[in-house]
């Protein structure tokens, strides 16, 4: 499928991952040793054959501009379109060119503030995706099925991730068609969007037109939910991994499903390749006394310790003596000799300085700030 | 319009490398894999880049389809360029004939018009062989400082390794008063690494009249270099300290992937001011099950190892099995090594597949090196002894 663009919605809105997303957008937090976690929806839009991809941009940007550069590293350097970064939406013009209220809140302003790039792009469709939501998907198949089912919009949906997350939910009658959609808290048989939708160009210019002229800021329960009488929403499910960014809890617990070869084999499917920044770091050298079992380890990392459910990124030194257990260790991490880490995050550029001893829990793992030396 | 060049950097690619025997059926040398991540190539083009020539011409000529595929457009070293960048260079037709490269002097010669194109200063002249890490920029300030017409990269060895090599007997301020190739009684014991700066009219003088001369095989080190020396060229040897070795046969291409491990042998690639590109692979991380163990080994991203890996390297997406061990072996892209395997003191090829309880290569006969080429398969409980070859697939129950 060519005829068919992607925007992807990067910027943040969850307050409830802390010191994760102090230095970044949620989008742009490092996730599965190799990526950021928009890596997975940008790679999935590139593999259903998107040339165009706008990546929506807000605040916290600057590490997504340094990830994302050119866009070479997906394929994304075009001639014409390819990766365009969308500019950050914040107050908004085109609303109060019409009269309305300036102030930006949900997906339909970034919708608003974008309406020149949407206009201008032409394709016919039009996928619409969330850089939080972590997960592989075959596209193509949704998409065909959303030409053969006749609806004006198709959404991906899954079983509700969670009592922790928040979430758009919605109900479908046995047409799967969408009947009901509330936010918060879903009730039994429900389904929850994963801010994946299908649509055409077109209806997707109107939806926005009505949200100018109604004065919505949000696209789901704003736009979805008012037009839902009128609007056919088909809602089909994905069945694989899906992780979606909202809590420093759920990012532990989604890293540490990695470890588990089923769910590697679906994240990580190289029928449908998750692009990266290519780094050119070597190979990671394991020492004669290193002892690592059933850990996800990046290029470039130097182990003389031990390492046990946990997770490398790329370049992290673990020195002899030193024990990892159940913790996640990004970019450049330096553990020192004789340490012990439990639950424990490390953000990028982290050093933990030797004889350091750090514990966290399952439900309360410790994030160590980007950059800290403990 | 094209930006004079001081130096453009001429590669010879073009070379079989039989001495690598299977590992070289389909590809050209400089495109062998080497050191978990990497291609021969990688290092000369790195080389080029961080020293700051940013005009590479790459002479291809035998198996040429994975070196054109992977050298692409340069991008991956940042060889991509509006003026210069990475070229590659095969022979073609000319308007009234046409032939293959015929010698490595001849292959620069044919391609004249490239390097006029940039009217360089300088000319450096690499091979597509060995793994070290220069700074040509202090070789090319070294050569402009001694005024040389020619200026030869050369290596201290050992006296017993000396007749080996190509040796330049040198005055006390550098200056090559001759030239000896693999001599039995060497004099010195500095060897050519195959690394030269011309300047470039004297160059070309001498590629025009070595093609006028019908008896000669059109080579550097037979031709260009001795005769350059008996008309009384400034000929300098500038001496190289560092890692530097020839990876054209199967026991010094296992020697150098070894070398990666050794902190002390001075193959030191992980440094963030001399970065080795490559060209990479879209891989996740790779992974180490429970009852997995890795020591003393170098592991590349898309590994899922459950078995035992000792004294390794490990290219991208291999997979070693339960209870498979993996003793000081070189595996690359894909190769698979099924349950309870034994791989010891080997190379295997890309993608080949290992079946159960096989055993490729034997710690007995230490120097004996068994190598599996590419894309076959070794079936189940196959014994393959030491120091073989396997070129084809070998079923199993045998």
């Amino acid at each position: 499928m060519n005829d068919v663009m992607g925007l992807l919605f990067a910027y943040s809105d969850s307050k409830r991952m802390g010191q994760l997303s102090v230095p970044r957008t949620t989008s742009s937090i490092p996730f599965g040793g190799n990526y950021r976690a928009l890596d997975f929806m940008l790679s999935n839009m590139v593999n259903a054959g998107c040339r165009d991809v706008g990546v929506v941009l807000r605040e916290g940007y600057q590490s997504l501009l340094d990830h994302l550069g050119s866009g070479r590293d997906w394929d994304l350097s075009r001639k014409n379109g390819g990766l365009v970064l969308l500019p950050p939406f914040g107050y908004n013009p085109t609303m109060e060119n019409r009269g309305y209220d300036a102030s930006v809140k949900g997906k339909m302003s970034a919708l608003i503030n974008n309406l020149s790039y949407i206009r201008n792009t032409r394709k016919k469709y039009v996928i619409l995706g969330e850089g939080r939501v972590i997960l592989n998907i075959r596209l193509e198949p949704f998409i065909d099925e959303h030409i053969r089912s006749g609806a004006d919009i198709t959404m991906v949906s899954a079983a509700p991730l969670g009592e922790s997350t928040r979430g758009i939910y919605v109900t479908t009658d046995e047409s799967s068609r969408v009947t009901d959609i509330n936010t918060y808290h879903s009730s039994p048989g429900q389904l929850e969007s994963l801010g994946i939708y299908i649509l055409e160009r077109t209806a997707l210019l109107d939806l926005i037109d009505y949200g100018i002229v109604n004065d919505m800021s949000y696209f789901e329960r704003g736009v979805l939910r008012t037009l839902l009488p009128e609007l056919h929403i088909h809602c089909k499910s994905h069945h694989g991994f899906v992780a979606k960014l909202q809590t420093i809890e759920g990012y532990f617990n989604s890293s540490m499903e990695l470890l588990d070869r089923n769910v590697r084999r679906d994240l990580f499917n190289p029928d449908n390749p998750i692009y990266t920044r290519v780094r050119d770091f070597v190979a990671t050298y394991y020492g004669d006394e290193s002892d690592v079992t059933n850990s996800l380890v990046a290029d470039g990392c130097h182990i003389e310790g031990k390492v046990e459910n946990s997770i490398l990124f790329r370049g992290v030194h673990i020195a002899p003596g030193a024990v990892v257990k159940n913790s996640i260790v990004m970019t450049n991490g330096k553990i020192g000799k004789n340490t012990f880490l439990n639950y424990i995050i490390a953000d990028k550029l982290v050093t933990v300085t030797d004889d350091s001893m750090l514990v966290g829990s399952t439900r309360f793992p410790v994030v160590i700030n980007k950059g800290h030396t403990v | 319009m094209i930006k004079k060049k001081t130096c453009v950097a001429m590669l010879l690619a073009g070379g079989q490398g039989s001495r690598l025997y299977v590992l070289t059926t389909n590809v050209a040398k400089p495109a062998v894999p080497f050191g978990g991540k990497y291609r021969i190539i990688d290092f000369p083009l790195s080389n080029c880049i961080n020293s700051g020539i940013d005009t590479v011409g790459v002479l291809t000529q035998y198996e040429p389809l994975q070196l054109n595929s992977y050298i692409g457009n340069g991008h991956a070293w940042d060889l991509d360029r509006m003026s210069g960048g990475v070229h590659i260079l095969p022979p073609y037709m000319r308007h009234k004939s046409g032939e293959w490269y015929t010698g490595t002097a001849n292959a620069i010669y044919q391609n004249i018009p490239f390097i006029e194109q940039y009217d360089p200063e300088y000319v450096l002249i690499l091979s597509g062989d060995h793994i070290y890490r220069m700074d040509y920029t202090k070789m090319i300030a070294y050569h402009a400082e001694k005024n040389a017409d020619c200026t030869i990269s050369v290596i201290n060895v050992s006296l017993e390794e000396a007749s080996r090599f190509g040796i330049m007997n040198t005055t006390s301020d550098g200056v090559i008063y001759e030239f000896e190739e693999k001599p039995k009684e060497p004099k010195s014991t500095l060897a050519s690494m195959g690394i030269y700066v011309f300047n470039w009219e004297k160059l070309r003088k001498y590629l025009e009249e070595d093609e006028a001369n019908k008896e000669s095989s059109n080579d550097f080190g037979k031709n260009i270099i001795p005769t350059m020396l008996a008309n009384g060229e400034k000929m300098v040897a500038y001496e190289f300290e560092g890692y530097w070795k020839d990876v054209g046969t199967i026991d010094s291409l296992w020697d150098a992937n070894m070398d990666m491990l050794a902190p002390n042998s001075g193959l030191n690639i992980d440094d963030p001011d001399w970065r080795i590109y490559t060209r990479n692979l879209a891989l996740p991380p790779h992974y180490i099950s429970p009852e997995g163990r890795s020591s003393h080994s170098m592991v590349a991203e898309g590994c899922e190892i459950e078995g035992c890996v000792e004294d390794s390297v490990l290219f991208g997406g291999v997979k070693v099995g339960r209870g498979a061990k993996v003793l000081y072996s070189v595996l690359m892209n894909g190769v698979e090594i099924e349950e309870g395997a034994t791989v010891e003191f080997s190379i295997i090829a890309e993608n080949t597949k290992v079946g159960k309880n096989a055993t490729i290569g034997s710690d007995e006969e230490i120097g004996k090196i068994t190598v599996l080429a590419a894309n076959i398969e070794i079936g189940d409980g196959v014994t393959v002894n030491a120091g073989d070859m396997v070129a084809e697939n070998i079923g199993g129950g045998q």
